[in-house]
């Protein structure tokens, strides 16, 4: 009897899970050491049109260290280099390190192992790379970062967080004035991060050049995750329930806040956030759907991937790259979040000459 | 003469590990009250008992286990899972009893999962949950692509965020689990035998107690609280988050240790759970309140974990020379 139940009950979760997993059609794994691009075969059919930049007719073959792919963010990070990938004609191999720098050095040796041509990085921490590159190196591999540079990478591929910060500080700070508004801010950040913290830096920074009225009530710690956002933020609006400004370090840290003020049962209508990010659906469904968040930094993760695989098959071709590409960044408002993404049916995809045009 | 009734005094105090815990609360609130204004508010108190009704829904589950001599720190990973299968049926259907459905039948797999592996595979219940926190983390992962799924249905924040009578929603349902459980772990059988098989589980079985069939019935029944801790989880997140509840297992077990709970079974009140993770919940709201870099939270959290163990231990210790003493005599 309890195994019957039991089995019953394990179906059931299981079709759940697939119900979901189908919707999305393509699942991934995680955990996996690697996971083989299944846009190889697309792949092959470009390549005849596409695949220009390829010296021989050797397919190039990149391998991707991601440092952490439970985020959205590099989700679509991967989505844009498979994308690119695809258009270019080569292979490109991703693996998760989980946000373990030791894992990640393992992977990066297996994958050149693996015989690769090139070895694309995203650093969970920058000061254990430098081995993984002299070695690399030694083999004859190219290799590109993204995000943070480690030191002897042919170009590291990212954005610039301080500028992107102070788009997002210019942005609220025109907000204020234009709506004669004095700002009381709650800063949403994780400053653990130098990434994050440079966010914060460039935000109050630009807020500063406006010349608009503000003060900031808290700075809290985030973490980068919307239940640890919620937690803090509600402990920070008890203590200074005037406040009236949510700036995140990324979507989730401004949404946490939002959804705080929320079950505080303050007035959404007089709240105005600015998020950073645009990381993908999370960020979308917020700034489309009327909610308290004006504007947000957008930082084109598809983009990123797309440049990331572009600039390791330049790395192979030995063209010479400037020490850091930066990717373009730029504040979007519902109304133009339609100039820069399409929707294809359940999706969106990035229109890359969009991206193109802000630089 | 007078003089020994005074130590006897102190002693009783020190062992009445509740007087002890109801101390620390007050002397907690005291302070927090003088450094800040906003602290003894009707609306801070209600935010706190907010946050921490999550925590004490998922830590009655954990006190049933602990006092088996039992624990499940898949609690953090089902959190996630559960957001996500609920969150998922209530887009589909748009009807929340449906959700709650879907929910709960996540955690009861999960606690038959975790149950079975435990009393039918033998397996120690801090390896067996280790190895299906990640399990169960992966396929919320997996299923999502680690994306977060957006609530489609409004009303399903009311009972995250809603109140009754001035009253948060989840405040009256911890309360009323509090209170059943409570009742079912002092004045009926089936409370006694889960006393029972913790402290001796040998001796239990001896006196014919069916210990394995209990054993799973509890993991089933933490299985439903830690889902139904999720579920509201959901709600206050407006989503069903696959990176949701990471770490909450370790602030679960830390509160409830601190509550005065032993962790080898047998030993231990839900009230002083109840303490042990009001106490928590007070520091960490008036450590944002005061407006302490995050950093020292970590710190303070480290602090009282550490403080909950010894306190655990010392606790052990005391009871074993007691059982000495009146032996001996």
């Amino acid at each position: 009897m309890a195994k019957k139940v039991l089995a019953i009950l394990l179906l059931m979760f299981f079709v759940l899970s697939m119900a979901v997993g189908c919707a999305q059609k393509e699942t991934n794994q995680p955990a996996n050491q690697t996971s083989k691009t299944d846009e190889t075969s697309k792949a092959d059919e470009t390549a005849k049109t596409d695949g220009a930049e390829q010296t021989s007719g050797k397919k190039i073959k990149i391998g991707y260290v991601c440092n952490f792919m439970n985020a959205e963010w590099y989700q679509n990070v991967i989505k844009g280099a498979k994308h690119k990938a695809a258009q270019l004609g080569v292979d490109i191999d991703v693996a998760d390190a989980n946000n373990d720098s030791a894992q990640q050095v393992s992977f990066a040796e297996n994958l050149m192992a693996q015989g690769i041509d090139v070895l694309a990085l995203t650093p969970v921490d920058a000061k254990t790379l430098k081995p993984v590159i002299e070695s690399a190196k030694a083999k004859g591999i190219a290799v590109v970062t993204e995000s943070n540079p480690v030191g002897g990478e042919a170009t590291t591929v990212g954005a610039d967080n301080k500028a992107a910060g102070k788009m997002a500080g210019l942005w609220m700070g025109e907000y204020a004035k234009k709506n004669n508004m004095e700002l009381k801010l709650l800063i949403v950040g994780f400053p653990n991060f130098e990434d994050c913290r440079l966010r914060v830096e460039g935000f109050k920074e630009g807020l500063e050049e406006t010349g608009a009225k503000y003060t900031i009530k808290q700075e809290v710690d985030s973490q980068g995750l919307k239940e640890k956002a919620l937690a803090v933020s509600t402990d920070a609006l008890t203590a200074n329930p005037d406040i009236n400004a949510i700036f995140g370090i990324n979507d989730d840290s401004t949404q946490g806040a939002i959804q705080a003020y929320k079950s505080s049962g303050l007035d959404m209508s007089k709240l105005v956030a600015v998020g950073f990010g645009l990381e993908g659906s999370v960020g979308r469904e917020a700034l489309l759907n009327n909610t308290p968040i004006k504007a947000e930094l957008a930082m084109f993760p598809e983009y990123v991937g797309a440049l990331l695989v572009e600039s390791c098959v330049k790395a192979y071709n030995g063209e010479k790259l400037p020490e850091r590409l930066v990717t373009p960044t730029t504040m979007i408002t519902p109304d133009t979040y339609k100039d820069f993404y399409k929707q294809e049916g359940n999706d969106w995809m990035l229109d890359f000459s969009a991206v193109e045009a802000i630089k | 003469m007078e003089k020994t009734s005074k130590g006897h005094f102190f002693k009783s105090i020190t062992r009445f590990e509740q007087a002890a815990l109801v101390i620390a609360l007050l002397a907690i609130c005291i302070v927090f009250s003088i450094l800040s204004s906003s602290f003894m508010t009707v609306l801070n108190i209600t935010n706190v008992l907010r946050q921490v009704s999550l925590m004490v829904i998922a830590g009655i589950g954990m006190v049933l286990l602990l006092l088996l001599g039992e624990i499940d720190i898949s609690v953090g990973s089902l959190q996630a899972a559960v957001g996500i299968a609920s969150v998922t049926v209530l887009n589909a259907t748009g009807s929340i009893i449906l959700a709650l459905l879907a929910a709960l039948a996540t955690g009861v797999v999960s606690g038959l999962l975790n149950g079975i592996i435990v009393t039918k595979g033998g397996v120690n219940s801090f390896i067996a949950t280790l190895g299906t926190m990640a399990i169960i983390r992966g396929i919320g992962m997996v299923v999502t692509k680690a994306v977060s799924i957006p609530v489609r249905v409004p009303e399903f924040a009311e009972i995250g965020a809603g109140q009754l009578f001035g009253i948060p929603v989840p405040v009256i349902i911890s309360a009323a689990l509090v209170i059943f459980f409570y009742f079912v772990l002092n004045h009926t059988i089936f409370g006694r035998q889960i006393y029972a098989i913790g402290g001796n589980s040998e001796a239990a079985k001896l006196a014919g107690l069916p210990v394995q069939k209990i054993k799973l019935q509890v993991f089933v029944l933490a299985g439903v609280l830690f889902a139904l801790s999720a579920f509201i989880l959901a709600s206050r997140l407006d989503a069903g988050q696959p990176i949701a509840g990471q770490g909450f297992e370790m602030q679960v077990i830390a509160a409830v240790i601190l509550g005065g709970v032993s962790m080898s079974g047998g030993n231990g009140t839900l009230s002083g759970a109840l303490l042990g993770m009001l106490i928590l919940g007070v520091i960490q709201n008036g450590l944002v309140l005061l407006n302490v870099s995050s950093f020292y939270h970590d710190i303070v959290r480290g602090a009282v974990i550490i403080l909950a163990v010894y306190l655990d231990e010392r606790r052990k210790k005391n009871a074993a020379k007691q059982l000495l003493r009146s032996s001996n005599k």
